[in-house]
């Protein structure tokens, strides 16, 4: 499935299969996923806890370690470079320019020994050597509406709103063309969470540098995303404009994702929620992965895994049977 | 902080205090006469060792022997030795120095490549060069310091001839200068060598062990996400967090300084207070071992001081809660 942007695409997967060592077993986190922002775009990645989101995006940058986790399969393309098979000291072309990230917690992700100014003034260092330390450090705050004291200040003295923006200052100081941002307000209360958007937006539209957003919460990335695709079981399974998507899902699993997005009353009083887990990942899937879960499931569904087929305008595109050319021929 | 500070050093002062107190009082309750000790192994007449009592205040009840004690303590007073009638103080301090001398330099140095050491060994966590590093710092850990003195004398002194086998400086051609300089280092190697590798294996295992959970932690993530080198992810983020617990090892190690190189002292004949120590309790020399414990635990009191103001200086949290608390 690859995105609706043409020409310059900061980042493009394609079919990436990763697997990672977790206490003797085998785990295939990411199965299948297909994905690509374009410059300047906002691309969202939905999905339940568990379905992969974070195990790519780290896998972007090779944040997993090379003993724990393998990309078995799969291509991921930085700014146009393979980045796939890079190890060791390789990274270092691609971390902070030409893509940052920030995480969820922005306490654990802070060295707690370290103050804000320095931590930031790392990131100018190294990716910005023309820049005057201090100068670009105090611009980055004022950037991200932080006061000029929070430079001197150490991580746990700050709110969790502020630590965030210190993570996002810090990003920026690497002058990224794209941001990768993870669950970045999972951590917050709601206000903060709705101020740390805000400034996301604002910075994007400043310094209109491209975003991935990762988020469980459908309503954060319907207002900060252009395009969005939908995880599930570490496959990529609906893709399209994020409207698009989300107010006509044709894979089973968004609609069940949307509707419990809108904590949707159904008509016995029971909010609508999808049943049963997210599967284990153990092994890779043959077929749909959500077919345990999927009231939609037909006999086809057993037979084999279903194609990324169009599902709409704008590029919409869902891997089900329900959408693919094959299935409607047969109707 | 300066509260913060000055409750430390109550604090310190009332320990100093009552260690004083039990070292006296422990003293006394040791077997053995040190009237005996000194009258000699000949039976003497009664009242030539009640003279002798007499002489040393060892006729007065105890919480008066201990009264005095105290007040001259305050003065600087620690008494005089049984044995060489020369004052403690005097006494302890001149080969408390040449104890020091060798310990400090060993624990500084052990320190230094024993947080190195863990830093390469937990960079290389799960291959070869830690496997490596460990079972050096647990050989370096089991191995008595008798016997690894012993071995470093038979090889070193005696079939290479390389080292002096004791002593702190040749007493035929001392020399003078940079020789004399020479001379010490040559006497110095062995027994430094010995309580280095003891010391360096206990840092290292706590440092180890600390750095690897910190190459766990998020912040490190972060840091690898900012395109740091993985040096400058190693010795700035991991390094700095790394030593916060190691600081508490190597207050403590310091701590040791003046009692720890007994063994070693023993050994290499180094004339430091392991000596006086020994001779002190085969001679139940109290104003001596009083005076030794009194400095001992001064020495782990001023160590202790000395980690908990480090740790407020690496770990900024520790500062805030310290203000919180004072």
């Amino acid at each position: 499935m690859t995105g609706a942007a043409g020409g310059g695409a900061i980042l493009e997967v394609h079919a990436l299969h990763v697997t990672y060592e977790s206490a003797g077993r085998t785990v295939h986190a990411v199965q299948d996923a297909s994905l690509s922002v374009a410059e300047g775009e906002a691309v969202g990645i939905a999905g339940e806890s568990g379905c992969g989101k974070s195990t790519l995006a780290r896998v972007l940058l090779g944040l997993v370690p090379a003993r724990i986790a393998q990309i078995r399969n799969g291509r991921i393309a930085i700014g146009g470079v393979d980045v796939t098979g890079f190890a060791g000291r390789d990274w270092e072309r691609v971390r902070g320019q030409p893509v940052a990230i920030v995480f969820q917690d922005p306490l654990s992700f802070l060295n707690p020994v370290m103050r804000v100014g320095d931590q930031i003034g790392e990131a100018v260092r190294r990716h910005d050597p023309a820049a005057t330390v201090p100068a670009r450090s105090a611009e980055l705050v004022d950037l991200v509406r932080l006061p000029r004291s929070a430079l001197r200040r150490y991580p746990h003295e700050l709110s969790g709103g502020m630590r965030q923006r210190v993570m996002l200052a810090m990003a920026l100081g690497c002058r990224p063309r794209l941001l990768v941002a993870d669950e970045p307000t999972t951590a917050l209360d709601a206000t903060t969470e709705a101020e740390i958007l805000t400034l996301l937006r604002e910075l994007r539209r400043e310094l209109g540098m491209a975003m991935l957003l990762i988020s469980h919460d459908l309503g954060v990335l319907r207002w900060n995303c252009d395009r969005i695709y939908i995880m599930y079981a570490g496959h990529t399974v609906e893709s399209g404009a994020t409207a698009e998507v989300l107010s006509h899902p044709a894979h089973p699993y968004t609609r069940g994702l949307a509707a419990a997005a809108r904590l949707a009353r159904l008509p016995d009083g029971h909010f609508a929620m999808i049943g049963g887990d997210v599967p284990r990942l153990e092994r890779p899937a043959r077929l749909c992965p959500f077919l345990s879960r999927c009231d939609a499931a037909m006999a086809r569904c057993h037979e084999a895994m279903p194609p990324a087929s169009p599902a709409g305008a704008n590029g919409h595109r869902a891997r089900c049977w329900l959408v693919a050319p094959a299935h409607r021929e047969a109707i | 902080m300066l509260r913060y500070l000055g409750a430390r050093l109550a604090w310190a002062a009332a320990m100093v205090l009552g260690i004083a107190i039990v070292a006296f009082l422990i003293t006394h309750l040791l077997p053995g006469n040190p009237v005996d000790a000194l009258v000699g192994d000949f039976p003497a007449p009664p009242e030539y060792v009640s003279k002798v009592r007499h002489l040393f205040g060892l006729d007065q009840p105890l919480p008066v022997q201990l009264w005095l004690y105290l007040i001259n303590m305050a003065h600087g007073n620690l008494g005089f030795s049984f044995l060489s009638r020369q004052p403690v103080l005097s006494l302890v301090l001149a080969r408390a120095g040449t104890t020091l001398l060798l310990m400090v330099p060993s624990l500084i140095l052990a320190s230094l490549i024993g947080v190195a050491m863990a830093v390469r060994a937990a960079a290389s966590h799960g291959r070869m060069l830690d496997s490596a590093l460990t079972a050096v710092s647990l050989v370096g850990y089991s191995i008595p310091v008798f016997w690894l003195g012993q071995i470093l004398v038979v090889i070193f002194a005696v079939d290479l001839g390389w080292l002096p086998a004791e002593g702190i400086r040749s007493l035929r051609e001392p020399g003078s200068g940079i020789g004399a300089v020479l001379d010490f280092l040559r006497h110095f190697a062995l027994p430094a060598f010995c309580i280095t590798v003891y010391y360096l294996a206990v840092v290292a295992r706590v440092a180890r062990s600390s750095m690897v959970e910190m190459l766990h932690q998020d912040f490190v993530l972060t840091a690898r996400a900012k395109g740091l080198s993985e040096r400058a992810v190693l010795w700035r983020h991991v390094l700095r967090n790394g030593l916060i617990p190691v600081i508490t090892v190597i207050g403590y190690n310091f701590g040791y300084s003046l009692t720890g190189a007994i063994l070693t002292e023993t050994v290499f004949a180094w004339p430091g207070l392991g000596g006086l120590f020994v001779t002190a309790i085969a001679n139940r020399d109290y104003p001596v071992l009083s005076g030794i414990f009194l400095l001992a635990a001064i020495a782990v009191v001023l160590a202790n001081l000395a980690t908990d103001l480090l740790y407020a200086a690496v770990d900024p949290r520790v500062r805030i809660a310290a203000a919180v608390r004072a």
